[in-house]
């Protein structure tokens, strides 16, 4: 990996993790447990989109485990990582087929997530009527996947490349 | 550059979403008892004919759970989010409060599963 590389990368973790803590200044209103906005997904479809899955990968993962130790629990490290993992895994196949857009990438990456969160949790903790959430959180994904994938596709084809 | 096969995805993940929504509501409000769990170690039941509060502690650690005609809720917790305070009530079977940090779920469950309630 080039010295250039590395510090492409770097700065994508930092915005990345910023994203993440802006995220969570603003709690969404809604009672039910793990709907977010996703911010942070923002950088992955890009850098899914720019410079590749595996990239991608390695930044979505740094970023989840310095969240994890700034602001969150390691268990709540845990949930973030499958959610993650399964978002990725869909969408660098979703992308690898071709019929959608960044955005259509992104919906599908951000139900992932919160689909994988969530069955996670309910294995973890024994509790299976926790996926009765599950329809909620899909619609929420649904929402915040497709405006991020709107600005995360505006990006890609924008920015130019360094 | 939006491609349709994106309104496709969208549409057939809402009405996935929709089908389980359905699913799940079959279960109706008949909400007698609240069970609540360390893990899978279960600590308690609760009646929810009668309101009371119980906590759970383990050193600095507190989840006080708080029962209420027909619904139940977590009341206070050590944790550092307070996502299972701010949940609010649940009323229905099948329902679950969970507080991840200091893993303990509290679930409803309908009239057939307890056969006895003293308090």
């Amino acid at each position: 990996m080039t010295a250039r590389k590395i510090t492409q990368l770097a700065l994508m973790t930092a915005l990345s993790l910023a994203l993440a803590y802006v995220e969570r200044l603003f709690p969404l209103p809604v009672p039910v447990p793990g709907v977010k906005v996703g911010l942070s997904n923002l950088v992955t479809v890009f850098l899914l989109y720019r410079f590749g899955a595996r990239d991608a990968l390695v930044v979505n993962g740094l970023r989840v485990v310095l969240a994890g130790f700034l602001f969150g629990s390691l268990s709540s490290m845990l949930y973030a990582l499958s959610g993650a993992l399964a978002a990725l895994i869909v969408m660098a196949g979703l992308k690898r087929v071709g019929w959608f857009s960044a955005m259509g990438v992104s919906v599908a990456g951000s139900v992932a997530h919160v689909g994988a969160q969530l069955l996670t949790a309910a294995l973890i903790t024994h509790t299976p009527g926790l996926t009765a959430y599950l329809p909620v959180l899909m619609v929420s994904g649904i929402i915040t996947g497709a405006a991020i994938g709107f600005v995360a596709g505006a990006l890609i084809r924008r920015v130019p490349e360094v | 550059m939006i491609k349709r096969a994106d309104g496709l995805l969208i549409a057939a993940l809402l009405l996935i979403a929709a089908a389980l929504f359905l699913l799940n509501s079959r279960g109706g409000d008949s909400a007698r008892g609240a069970a609540v769990y360390f893990e899978d170690e279960l600590l308690t039941r609760l009646s929810l004919q009668a309101a009371s509060e119980w906590t759970w502690r383990d050193g600095d650690a507190f989840v006080t759970v708080a029962a209420e005609a027909g619904g139940v809720r977590v009341a206070r917790s050590s944790c550092p989010d307070q996502a299972c305070v701010r949940q609010g009530r649940i009323t229905r079977p099948g329902q679950a409060i969970i507080c991840l940090p200091n893993r303990i779920s509290v679930q409803l469950t309908d009239a057939s599963e307890l056969d006895a309630t003293l308090y």
